[in-house]
């Protein structure tokens, strides 16, 4: 019993947001605005329930982390170690988070599938939620640059 | 130059009182009393297929309209009201629509001229999904307000602001933006953007409240109300101010949620009669906070050379005339109890009138209350029992605080 409110081609802005871009997760009973209709895909998922989209969201978020380079090593120093934000992709890989996307995943529904989320049951639209749902941290180049420091591989011999 | 209003609120229900509505010279007058507690500027006004928006307010029947570019709409004769409702219901969607076909097409507020302004109204309940403001172009003249009207007389029927407490009877008391564990509440990385009047509440585990990143040029958070950001790790902020071009901090109250300077650039950023109890103001290692008139359980990392008149319950407090050392009992918060917090001050607070008078920059405190004799330190200047005011911040003001 969840509404996803999704940009659509009234709200998309090139190099700001994409289609399908969830903008908002709502309960079922929640009423938009005529500006929200009007401006944004609404997909009406009656067979989920908020908690169960946002566990499908929670399926692709991939580990996130503060990473620090510390100065030489048992040295004290007054400047705190330096720090980056960091990701780790589906391979385990660590990369850098240079770009935080404005919005975390995508849904480009097209029509039909925005009108057939609203009479799928439950198994029904978590297979189009999976096979749709898109997680935007990789669409960034400068999000693909792995931070060898943290992808050392430790080698044990027998 | 124009100034545009879109309100959001929670619901998207119709809060007319009924009734015919006339529209001359971009006042609309009504023949019923729009009397909703929750109805003021931004709100959509649609009556005879058409659509304007309340932009002030002289009376309960008289507002001044404006359209969804700023100017005022075509007369109209008497017609009967649609209905008037809330904009947008969500934060996240109100960003992302306002510049949208139906309202500015554009979102460069510089060369349309704009001022954006998105009231934010208390329908009752939280305003819970994460957002991000950005892909504005804007500047000292041209910017974005995210602001709870206050003022009864000429912006809404009730204010929707906060008490300046926690919580009062177990709820909160004014527009409030909830993390329920996402990253952040309320990213900010459009520069020249305001945010003001707003309870920003930590329900999940490790969120950040307000986060204004790096890019972010020349915003401000005031008198918002940060609660419950540190419970689980003191490593999640309240507010979060890149030293990026002068980001700043004005009578905020922070309730176990940190206040971090966090280093991007070289720029100063100004703190400003800051309350945080259960909680520190870390500057990190830079020296870029200038912190004044602000008190804390403790001050961490290095602080600018400008900063003074502060307080900390331990010996951190940073600049001249700080006052260190300060138990509970000094301070005197009206309450520190869970969920009651409330950090106004009691006459024998030893923050009364120990603070520095920075009226150049803004006037009033947490609750809108003139400032008036030497400054206290915190959000709040003490007011004997019975008295205060609300007394809104005005556009002068407001644009004098961006030099």
């Amino acid at each position: 019993m969840a509404k996803l409110l999704l940009i659509n081609l009234a709200t998309y802005r090139p190099g700001v947001n994409n289609i399908g871009d969830v903008v908002g997760i709502f309960k079922d009973g929640h009423a938009f605005s005529p500006a929200e209709i009007a401006g944004f895909d609404i997909g009406d998922m009656p067979a989920l329930t908020e908690t169960e989209i946002h566990d499908e969201l929670i399926k692709i978020t991939p580990s996130q982390n503060t990473a620090y380079r510390l100065p030489e090593a048992k040295k004290w120093v007054f400047d705190r170690p330096e720090e980056k934000r960091v990701w780790q992709d589906q391979n385990g890989v660590w990369n850098e988070l240079a770009t935080t996307p404005k919005y975390p995943y995508c849904l480009p529904l097209k029509a039909t599938e925005i009108d057939s989320a609203k009479t799928a049951d439950k198994a029904t639209a978590i297979t189009l939620l999976q096979g749709k749902l898109e997680l935007n941290i990789p669409k960034f180049s400068e999000n693909l640059l792995a931070i060898d420091d943290l992808n050392l591989k430790v080698e044990i011999s027998g | 130059m124009a100034d545009v209003y879109y309100s959001v609120g929670q619901n998207s229900n119709d809060h007319s009182s009924g009734g015919n509505v006339s529209i001359t010279s971009g006042i609309a007058t009504f023949d019923t009393a729009q009397v909703a507690t929750n109805l003021g500027v931004g709100d959509r006004l649609t009556y005879g297929g058409h659509i304007c928006y309340l932009a002030s307010k002289t009376s309960t029947t008289v507002w001044s309209v404006v359209t969804a570019l700023g100017v005022a709409p075509a007369d109209h004769a008497s017609t009967t009201v649609d209905s008037i409702g809330h904009e947008y219901t969500s934060l996240s969607a109100a960003e992302a629509g306002a510049s949208d076909a139906n309202h500015l097409n554009t979102a460069n507020l510089v060369t349309g001229t704009y001022h954006l302004f998105f009231p934010l109204y208390n329908d009752g309940a939280t305003d819970s999904t994460d957002m991000v403001v950005s892909g504005y172009t804007t500047n000292s003249t041209y910017y974005i307000k995210f602001y709870t009207p206050t003022n009864t007389s000429t912006e809404c029927n009730q204010s929707q602001r906060h008490t300046g407490k926690a919580k009062s009877g177990g709820v909160f008391t004014g527009f409030t933006k909830e993390n329920t564990g996402g990253d952040i509440a309320m990213g900010v990385s459009s520069d020249y953007t305001t945010v003001q009047g707003v309870i920003f509440w930590a329900t999940g585990n490790y969120c950040h409240g307000l986060n204004f990143s790096y890019g972010a040029s020349y915003c401000i958070s005031r008198e918002n109300l940060f609660y419950g950001f540190g419970r689980w790790d003191s490593n999640y902020n309240g507010l979060t101010i890149s030293d990026y071009h002068r980001g700043s901090s004005y009578n905020d109250i922070f309730v176990k949620s940190k206040l971090r300077v966090k280093k991007d650039q070289s720029a100063n950023v100004y703190i400003y009669n800051a309350s945080v109890y259960g909680a520190v103001i870390d500057a990190g290692t830079w020296g870029y906070g200038v912190v004044r008139n602000s008190v804390a359980s403790s001050f961490e990392g290095t602080f600018n050379a400008a900063s003074s008149n502060n307080a900390s319950e331990d010996a951190t407090a940073p600049g001249a005339n700080s006052l260190i050392n300060q138990t509970l009992t000094n301070i005197s918060w009206v309450s520190t109890d869970t969920n009651t917090e409330d950090l106004h001050i009691n006459s024998g607070s030893t923050l009364k009138d120990a603070g520095v008078d920075l009226s150049g920059i803004f006037t009033t405190d947490i609750d809108g209350v003139t400032r008036t004799g030497t400054w206290d330190i915190g959000a709040d200047e003490y007011v004997a029992a019975g008295g205060g005011l609300s007394i809104p911040v005005a556009m002068a003001d407001y644009r004098q605080m961006r030099n």
